[in-house]
């Protein structure tokens, strides 16, 4: 009855919802052209960056971008924290749940897959200032690739990228998402070191530097970040205490 | 017109699974669907203005890119979803190891009796 009940509430406010809805949706407004051309004419030589979408995150809204990777290490740091408050001590395995987690076919596919998809990250992150691609979806893949190895359980591989290691004598995600950060806190005030404006592009292309140096090192920085951090929050969830 | 119809079913069958759904893995689910239909609302309508991605030094004209502006800040957007999912999941699973359960109704009356 309860559950019930529940169903016809959600379905009144689904249609509710659908009649507030409905007038932003059915009018067919045409979308403006006006900023897509003068990104079309400008965004390169104000930025540096022909791909007009790195031009766009990097170059006209890079406060954005910076205030975006703030909120991904607060969401990071509370997630970790968080999961590291729980203890190590393992949850009652269910009665009749399978232990066996991992497959060989899994253990042989992730193991393979990885170093083409931590390649295709770095690809992503190197290109992306002229091809589709960037700092983000680079580090995401680099992700994808990490979490690989730990799926295929090449131990020898990720141990050195243990995320419970905080000594300075180890790579550690922890350590390359710090690094990784000040790095970009560094290219945020190279342009005013050089004369021009905060989060400007310092390189404009005169002096011997291509104009995308400044675009690709922020995409590289910012790949590692994403990377390092997604990948950090993912293996503390893989743990096998959390299993 | 089609695609926008098909976008507000998505966002509304999240919004349904966010409100009549009593399992809080379910819910987070329910909020991605309806981010992601947001996202895609906003990459379909810069979609509509060209057919060729915005790269200056490719072989397209300026007036045949598609938007870059929704691009941009759609990958804002993503990035902020990914960071709630991570958190919601991560506070739901500290739940689950205290309380020993997903179903909001019987977590809100343990959470009562304590």
């Amino acid at each position: 009855m309860n559950m019930k009940k529940e169903t016809l509430w959600g379905a009144v406010c689904v249609l509710l919802t659908a009649l507030a809805l409905l007038p932003l949706v059915l009018p067919s407004h045409p979308w403006p052209a006006l900023v897509r051309d003068t990104l079309a004419i400008r965004g390169y030589d104000d930025t540096g960056a022909p791909n007009l979408v790195a031009a766009m995150y990097l170059g006209y809204r890079a406060y954005d971008t910076l205030g975006e990777l703030v909120v991904l290490l607060a969401a990071l740091t509370a997630a970790i924290g968080l999961i590291r408050k729980t203890g190590a001590a393992p949850l009652p395995r269910e009665e009749g749940a399978s232990k066996k987690t991992h497959t060989e076919i899994i253990n042989v596919t992730a193991g393979k897959l990885s170093p083409m998809v931590l390649l295709f990250g770095w690809y992503l992150m190197f290109y992306g200032y002229q091809s589709p691609g960037g700092g983000f979806q680079g580090g995401v893949v680099l992700a994808s690739g990490i979490i690989f190895i730990a799926l295929g359980r090449r131990e020898e591989w990720v141990g050195r990228l243990n995320v419970r290691r905080y000594d300075a004598s180890s790579i550690s995600l922890g350590w390359i998402e710090a690094v990784s950060f000040l790095m970009i806190l560094l290219l945020c005030i190279a342009g005013p070191l050089r004369g021009f404006s905060i989060l400007e592009n310092p390189f404009p292309g005169k002096e011997g530097f291509h104009p995308a140096f400044y675009i690709t090192g922020f995409n590289i920085c910012i790949g590692l970040k994403v990377g390092s951090g997604i990948a950090m929050a993912c293996l503390f969830m893989m743990e096998k205490s959390n299993d | 017109m089609i695609e926008r119809i098909l976008l507000l079913l998505l966002f509304l069958a999240g919004f349904y699974g966010l409100i009549a759904r009593r399992n809080l893995i379910k819910k987070v689910y329910a909020l991605s669907i309806m981010n992601m239909a947001v996202l895609l609302l906003f990459i379909v309508e810069g979609g509509g203005l060209g057919s060729q991605m915005p790269i200056v030094d490719s072989a397209g004209e300026g007036q045949h890119y598609v938007d870059p502006l929704p691009q941009a800040l759609m990958l804002t957007a993503i990035v902020v979803g990914v960071c709630i999912s991570i958190v919601a999941l991560t506070l739901i699973y500290r739940l689950y190891r205290v309380h020993k359960t997903l179903d909001c109704e019987e977590l809100r009356e343990r959470i009562h009796h304590e």
